[in-house]
């Protein structure tokens, strides 16, 4: 009796994992790791899911994705997916996977990858990374006329080039518009996760007379739109359209992560994908800023809210002047050294 | 008839064995009811736990750290403490790990190796030696002491890897550890390393040491009766421990074989915690050394299973740790299915 229950469970087992292999999904989807911090960040995750999720549905293929919840977990499911061959390109959200995927890259060669927001030197990765200079630009023009005491104040999450980008576009932008506004020099918090201390660094601003303030800082920029309220100043959100976090918030400088994700996506099933670095700006559509009509009601509708500062026809004129040189190239919004 | 019966009722590890399919099965029904395809899930989950090399590669690389905590908390509980503080004691550990394998350079691997592993089995059984004289000095209940500890030791870990031992780059993590200090991968390309191999061993080591030496025959003295162990002439406070840095000390090894097999570097909150895991993974293994390896393969094999799981069909991994779960509240009751059994008996 013992032998056969044995011989009987030993059975059903392996009967379960043949089941199960039987059972294998097909090729041709789309993977998508996000970042840690997951689906509902109405920021980068949201909106690369969104983008990937127009594409399933244009292309018609399944979409599988994943939430890692530590930076850990990256490799791990990183090499789920692409050990899988069931995914016609695999794409990882954010900065911190790149370590993970300059490995897991080189181990299936014949894996297509993506990445947001990073460079992952390997030849079967294509790197999506956004000209943020050219976003700064356009909000420095609105910023420039919506600014009553001429003085705006911007802070930053670390004084890195990464961040020194969105900076040096944003001043250019206001010395475009010529409105006799100035940029105050920019604060630095130090940190991604401190808000505050962004709190702190944007009310010194505040002090000092500015009546707009900029933060491309991470959840430390929080801090600095909050600051904003509390004094009843204007204030500019980052990345995504974060005016939904309050009425002082008037525009947002917008990556438009769905759009690079999207094509992205279409390109490996088109077969047109290259691995390589994809530097996209205002004139491809990777960088935009949401208070231009033809994005506007997109983020509306995406975060379920309605813009309520108005912004004169006059100063959107201009700001839509401003996009369109610096698409055609004739304004060439600087870098700081370290991109070029 | 009733013979066989009988022997059935007796086949020793019945209640785990029941635990463990009844888990299951109200895993299926939990998937079925929240609309999820049981079916289609289960065998997602089956296919990443053994389906390939790589997912095997994940099992048992899942399964190492859990092996070495599953052993920590068995070395405590056999001296009667009750230590819930591996977790503490493995970031320590794998902390340490990390500074000498970072720090030190130009050493060769067989000396920097066993050097960075030793360390950071060091550095566990330190950060389990102060709840161990608090308790035999203040007599503070190590209950709250360890779980205090580990607290400290996650926010300290933390601070030290986003400010001062923090690598160039936006990630809080140390700086990769030098080559020489690194756990051979032994499935390449899967992360499994030496470390599982060296988990084994150590589950032979306490096995011997519990039940084969004197000494551990005197720690599991005073884990069994206290009073009578003293009588005995055997010093309770000496034995409890020694059998605290014996549990830190394989804590710590678990979390260098984490920094030096799997990461390469410790990275700001590695460990979703395999401390508190370990102390399920023990208990679901009888408090014994190779329970708590059967335990750990069958853990490990829920948690590479349940990525696949995610992957495919979108069932979050946290129902992989539902069924976890279940099979541990299933099996912290099989006495009471033994009990079940010997009334049905008539006994």
């Amino acid at each position: 009796m013992k032998r056969i229950s044995r011989g009987l469970t030993a059975v059903l087992l392996f009967g379960l994992i043949f089941f199960s292999f039987a059972l294998a999904e097909g090729a041709g989807r789309i993977g998508l790791i996000l970042a840690t911090g997951g689906l509902g960040d109405k920021s980068f995750n949201d909106i690369s899911y969104a983008g990937a999720l127009k594409a399933k549905e244009e292309l018609g293929v399944e979409l599988d994705y994943v939430e890692p919840k530590a930076i850990a977990e990256y490799e791990g499911y990183q090499r789920d997916f692409a050990s899988s061959g069931d995914y016609e390109i695999i794409v990882c959200v954010g900065f911190d996977q790149a370590d993970a995927l300059n490995k897991i890259a080189q181990e299936f060669p014949n894996q297509k990858f993506a990445i947001v927001d990073m460079v992952v030197n390997q030849p079967n990765v294509a790197s999506l990374l956004f000209k943020a200079n050219e976003g700064g630009f356009l909000l420095g023009v609105e910023a420039a006329y919506m600014t009553k005491t001429k003085k705006i104040g911007i802070v930053g999450g670390m004084d890195i080039p990464l961040i020194r980008d969105f900076f040096i576009g944003f001043e250019e932008g206001v010395k475009w518009a010529n409105t006799g506004a100035t940029v105050l020099p920019t604060v630095y918090v130090g940190g991604w996760a401190d808000p505050t201390k962004g709190k702190e660094l944007a009310l010194s601003l505040i002090d000092q007379g500015c009546d707009v303030i900029w933060a491309a800082a991470g959840k430390s920029g929080l801090g600095a739109l909050e600051a904003a309220k509390e004094r009843g100043v204007f204030a500019m959100g980052v990345d995504a359209c974060q005016c939904y976090l309050g009425n002082h918030i008037f525009a947002s400088m917008t990556k438009r992560v769905d759009v690079a994700v999207y094509e992205t996506i279409k390109a490996a099933f088109a077969g047109t994908f290259q691995g390589g670095i994809f530097e996209k700006g205002i004139a491809e559509g990777w960088i935009g800023n949401c208070r231009i009509p033809d994005e506007q009601p997109l983020w509306e509708e995406r975060f379920g809210f309605t813009h309520t500062v108005e912004i004169p026809k006059e100063v959107m004129d201009k700001v839509l002047e401003a996009k369109g040189k610096v698409a055609s190239g004739e304004i060439k919004v600087p870098r700081p050294p370290e991109f070029q | 008839m009733l013979r066989r019966a009988r022997r059935f009722l007796e086949f020793p590890f019945l209640p785990e064995v029941v635990a463990i399919l009844t888990a299951f099965l109200l895993g299926l029904l939990v998937l079925f009811f929240t609309g999820y395809p049981p079916l289609r899930a289960f065998s997602a989950l089956f296919r990443g736990a053994f389906g390939s090399r790589n997912a095997f590669g994940q099992t048992l690389t899942q399964a190492t750290p859990i092996l070495f905590t599953s052993l920590s908390f068995l070395l405590s509980f056999r001296a009667g403490i009750f230590n819930i503080g591996i977790e503490g004691q493995l970031l320590m550990g794998a902390f340490v790990a990390a500074l000498l394998g970072t720090m030190i350079r130009s050493l060769p691997l067989p000396l920097h190796l066993p050097l960075a592993l030793l360390g950071g089995g060091l550095g566990g059984a330190l950060w389990a030696l102060i709840p161990a004289l608090i308790k035999t000095y203040l007599g503070a209940h190590e209950v709250i002491t360890t779980m205090m500890m580990s607290y400290i030791a996650s926010y300290l870990t933390s601070y030290f890897v986003n400010y001062p031992f923090k690598a160039p780059g936006w990630v809080a993590q140390t700086n990769p550890v030098q080559p020489t200090a690194l756990l051979p991968r032994i499935l390449p390309p899967t992360q499994l390393s030496l470390a599982f191999p060296l988990a084994l061993v150590f589950s032979v080591l306490v096995f011997y040491f519990l039940f084969r030496t004197y000494l551990g025959f005197q720690v599991r003295a005073v884990g069994l009766n206290p009073e009578v162990a003293e009588n005995r002439g055997i010093s309770v406070a000496s034995r409890q421990i020694l059998a605290f840095l014996l549990s830190g000390f394989v804590a710590g090894i678990g979390g260098a074989g984490e920094v030096l097999g799997v990461h390469g570097k410790f990275v700001d909150g590695f460990s979703p915690g395999y401390g508190w895991d370990g102390i399920a993974v023990s208990l679901v293994g009888r408090l014994h050394p190779l329970g708590c390896i059967l335990a750990s393969l069958l853990f490990g094999m829920l948690r590479a299973g349940g990525m696949t799981m995610a992957r495919v069909t979108k069932v979050p991994l946290d129902l992989s740790l539902i069924i976890q779960a279940l099979v541990i509240l299933l099996i912290a009751a099989p006495r009471l299915i033994r009990i079940f059994i010997l009334r049905k008996r008539g006994l």
